[in-house]
């Protein structure tokens, strides 16, 4: 005769053991260990019953660890931190007292963990792991299930062999359905969520024309634009998107430029970077200046104005990788010049101010107009000018205006002085996600800037004031945009694991894993575990406090304030028993009575009156408190 | 309520004075006898019995009989018979002793399984009927039987059916040395009680009765809980037949006496949890041979596993 709780525990060991053997490769050593002496101590405490662990604070615990952990890994861990915690609370629900739902849950979590290790390692192995789980939980279901059904209950030799064979019929039945559902079903490589949502993002902060002195919301709206998975620099960054070389007195707009790639000379920092671009509905991708390659799942190219373009307008989330170099200039040969220097549109008064910049060289001339612009301006996002000539509004009468105005103001003064110039916009900015290791870009991020082709090389010039918010530090920043970066963690992840699902680039991930791990840093997150501990409890507090109003019927409540109170001053209580036998184990007199009291009053209400005098009760119960 | 709290603490305070060291037994028996029950005494003999049953008839000054159980008993030597009188030339009806209002059965398991059930019936129906004629027993009416162990031979065990008319089943154990020591230096205190004047009067111990039968309030919760322990008897594994209604029905009458005592006129879980060694063992079958303290240490298990009244 075989005690079948007892079977349950080898098979819950023989299962845990299946799943720690399918991760062991890949997870800290750290977990295996842990996992394992845990199984020694279930197996140990299971029998002996030494052990009796406070569920709720274990519980605690291992989330605020798991919180820990998981704030600690990147992105690239991403699976691991999933095993690492699933370790945790299966060590968690081992140590604990255990039901039928807690033998489920360790059941669960353990075809998780195997799971995942599906996902380190796609090899046969991993069929065999999750195929002798298979038949373990089986087993192990059916006999939780009799034991929660009738505890303590036996079960014989031969039975054992009967059983075991009868519920292994089950997944052997249900293994060949499963292999026909598996070639029938189609496995998507589409982002199924794609096109939801397609008319709440229709606006951005990148369009391919610029016309001063429309009404510009853009410049507030805090989305996200994109995010670009690369290094932190400590300079501005410069996102580029189009090169707008044509001026038509309010708008300045993007002439077509041919399919040939620009003969530039690339040099400056070379950045490395990995795109998640918001779908903008335009045609334009969007660089980090200035860019050298693109690689894209779509056909990509860069032309002779280094604007990256692709075939369709961009209508959901796109990932694309590439190189560029940062510089503030590129050399380019540009043959073609005279559009850049087109002064038709440009009103006689700007020409006039213009000539007052001329100096010996033009690098000269440009930093001139760009120093007078920065200093006699100021920038603004209301009380634009909207009349017909926007640009000398801007310089002569109103004197304030957003980046639209300053860099078209520039651009125009430059080309009277004979030095080809255009606008580029794009990006400029955007703050750091440490955590995510990427910049998130806004659309209020949207800039306009200006090249001017000086000695051979495209030079950029930015005569904006420097007022659009750089946050690079995310020690400064206020709590509430700190709360939206892990939002924005949040949403970064679920662009990057499901709609833009790459296998292949995932694989290569997980290879990198145990390395990225060992690179935890545990120091500046010390403080964090700490503040995240506090918040933990005072939920928990608070959720068992509410709970407790909620649904536990009034008079259990007081019974179990007063039971509470009478442990606190050492009196043996047990709960089982009534009230007054609880009361007859005081020794202390004054105690006693009051005890009694509570008790009488108690009981009165209760079976008297059948309504309890929440007021009386409270005050018994705090005279007693006062009591040594 | 006062004037009849005065009537219990009236008939205590006389058996504080002349019984000694049967304080739980006395209390007990009291509760019966205002739950309008009876009580049987599982005991040896020489401890003190009698005297209860003659101390409780003289505190409330009723009448007392007696019926020594023999194998030979006969029904009619319990409910009486009818004799011809010679003088008016006709028959007449001669009581027995249950015309008493307090009857002491003793060794009740000597008599033979008809005179048992004769005298249950009586207890039960608080009536007679002899030769079709139907005689109601006096009010207030209230038997103690005593049996020794069942193990002691030519006795016919009370089968579990006759004992469910047994509202408890205690016994009343040896006095404490102290107590046995006070009874040897005073002498029996029986001649003591015979000479006594009763402290109360029939009347008012019946209106007693009749007032806690009215007015001690059973909330719900308490009843609910009740049929919730009786319900698990009825369940339970390793007894064979539970708890009846007429249990049920004397242990709720129990607590209200009971709550009465303690001057509350409302049950609490107490009046019912106090007393379940002494009123529902006795009624229980258990499938399996179980002495009297293991069945209450598997009803102790039952009715912890049951969720309190709060």
């Amino acid at each position: 005769m075989v005690k079948i709780i007892d079977l349950i525990n080898y098979l819950i060991l023989a299962l845990v053991f299946v799943a720690l053997l399918s991760v062991i490769k890949y997870v800290h050593f750290v977990f295996s260990v842990l996992l394992i002496v845990i199984l020694g101590i279930f197996i140990f405490n299971e029998k002996k019953k030494i052990l009796r662990l406070n569920r709720k604070v274990i519980t605690i615990f291992a989330y605020v660890l798991s919180i820990f952990i998981f704030i600690n890994s990147n992105l690239n861990s991403l699976i691991l931190t999933l095993s690492h915690i699933l370790i945790i609370f299966i060590s968690v629900k081992l140590l604990e007292e255990k039901g039928y739902r807690d033998y489920m849950q360790i059941v669960v979590l353990c075809v998780f963990l195997i799971t995942i290790s599906g996902l380190f390692d796609l090899s046969m192995i991993f069929l065999f792991y999750i195929l002798l789980a298979v038949f373990i939980i089986n087993i192990l279901v059916v006999l939780i299930t009799v034991e929660d059904f009738e505890k303590d209950s036996f079960l014989s030799a031969k039975n054992i062999k009967t059983f075991i064979i009868k519920s292994s019929l089950i997944p052997l039945l249900a293994l060949p359905v499963s292999i026909v559902i598996f070639v029938i079903l189609p496995r998507t490589s589409y982002p199924l969520f794609g096109n939801i949502g397609l008319n709440t993002v229709a606006s951005s902060g990148f369009s391919s024309k610029v016309s001063l002195g429309d009404v510009n919301s853009i410049q507030e709206d805090n989305r996200i634009a994109f995010r670009v998975v690369m290094k932190k620099v400590d300079y501005p960054l410069y996102f580029r998107g189009v090169v707008f070389d044509k001026f038509e007195g309010s708008v300045w707009k993007s002439e077509e430029n041919g399919l040939q790639p620009a003969d530039a000379k690339f040099d400056g920092e070379m950045i490395e970077y990995e795109m998640y671009l918001e779908p903008h509905f335009e045609k334009y991708l969007i660089t980090v200046d200035y860019p050298y390659t693109l690689n894209m799942d779509k056909r990509v190219f860069i032309n002779g104005k280094l604007e990256a373009k692709v075939k369709r307008n961009i209508d959901k989330k796109v990932r694309y990788a590439g190189i560029s170099y940062y510089s503030d200039r590129i050399k380019i040969k540009d043959l073609n010049l005279e559009k850049y220097l087109d002064t038709s549109q440009i009103p006689n008064k700007i020409r006039e101010l213009a000539l007052r910049f001329m100096e010996s060289s033009p690098v000269k001339s440009a930093e001139n107009i760009e120093k007078y612009l920065k200093s006699n301006y100021q920038y603004s996002l209301a009380g634009l000018s909207t009349e017909n000539e926007p640009v000398e509004d801007f310089l002569f009468k109103t004197k304030k205006g957003n980046c639209e105005y300053f860099a078209s103001a520039m651009a125009l003064l430059l080309r009277v002085n004979n030095i080809p110039a255009r606008l580029v916009g794009g990006f400029k900015g955007g703050f750091y996600n440490e955590r995510g290791g990427y910049y998130a870009v806004a659309n209020k991020n949207a800039h306009v800037w200006v090249e001017a082709y000086i000695d051979g090389a495209w030079t950029r010039f930015d005569p904006t004031p420097a007022a659009i918010e750089n946050f690079t530090n995310s020690r400064f920043l206020p709590v509430g945009l700190k709360i939206r970066l892990y939002f924005d963690y949040i949403s970064y992840y679920w662009t990057k694991f499901v709609i833009n699902y790459d296998f292949q680039k995932q694989l290569a991930l997980y290879k990198n894993i145990t390395l990225k791990f060992k690179n935890l840093d545990f120091k500046t997150s010390g403080k964090l575990f700490l503040k995240l501990l506090g918040v933990v409890i005072v939920i928990f507090f608070v959720v068992t406090y509410l709970k407790r109003k909620e649904d536990v019927n009034e008079g259990d409540y007081y019974v179990r304030r007063f039971y509470k109170l009478l442990k606190k001053k050492n009196i043996r209580v047990d709960e089982k028993m009534t009230l007054m036998e609880n009361v007859d184990n005081i020794d202390k007199k004054e105690l006693k009575s009051f005890a009694e009291m509570f008790v009488g009053e108690f009981y009165r209400m209760k079976f008297k009156e059948n309504k309890l005098d929440n007021k009386r009760l409270n005050e018994i119960i705090k005279q007693c408190k006062k009591i040594n | 309520m006062d004037k009849y709290l005065k009537v219990i603490d009236k008939i205590q305070t006389f058996f504080k004075k002349y019984l000694h060291g049967k304080d739980k037994a006395i209390n007990l028996a009291m509760l019966t006898f205002f739950s309008r029950g009876h009580l049987l005494i599982e005991d040896s003999p020489g401890l003190g019995k009698t005297t209860l049953a003659i101390a409780i008839a003289k505190s409330m000054g009723v009448n007392f009989g007696r019926i020594q159980c023999t194998n030979d008993l006969l029904p009619t030597d319990i409910t009486g018979l009818n004799i011809f009188n010679k003088e008016k030339g006709e028959f007449e009806f001669k009581q027995g002793p249950i015309f008493n209002n307090i009857l002491l059965v003793d060794e009740i398991n000597r008599a033979t399984p008809k005179t048992q059930s004769a005298l249950l019936e009586a207890m039960g129906e608080k009536q007679v009927t002899v030769e079709g004629k139907t005689y109601k027993l006096n009010k207030p009416f209230f038997v103690i039987a005593t049996q020794n162990s069942s193990e002691s031979y030519g006795t016919f065990p009370l089968p579990e059916s006759q004992l469910d008319r047994f509202v408890m089943k205690i016994s009343l154990g040896y006095p404490s040395k102290e107590d046995e020591l006070e009874i040897l230096k005073g002498g029996s205190s029986r001649g003591k009680i015979n000479d006594s004047n009763p402290v109360v009067d029939k009347s008012e111990v019946l209106e007693t009765i009749d007032y806690i039968n009215r007015n001690v309030k059973v909330s719900d919760k308490i009843l609910n809980y009740l049929l919730e322990i009786v319900g698990k008897t009825r369940e339970n594994d390793m007894i064979l037949s539970g708890l009846s209604t007429r249990a049920a029905l004397s242990i709720v009458n129990v607590a209200k006496s009971s709550a009465f005592f303690s001057s509350r006129d409302y049950v609490i879980p107490e009046d019912i949890l106090n007393y379940y060694p002494y009123t529902m063992p006795h009624r229980l079958l258990f499938k399996e041979r179980l002495s009297n303290t293991d069945k209450i240490v598997a009803l102790k298990e039952l009715i912890r596993s049951v969720k309190l009244p709060y």
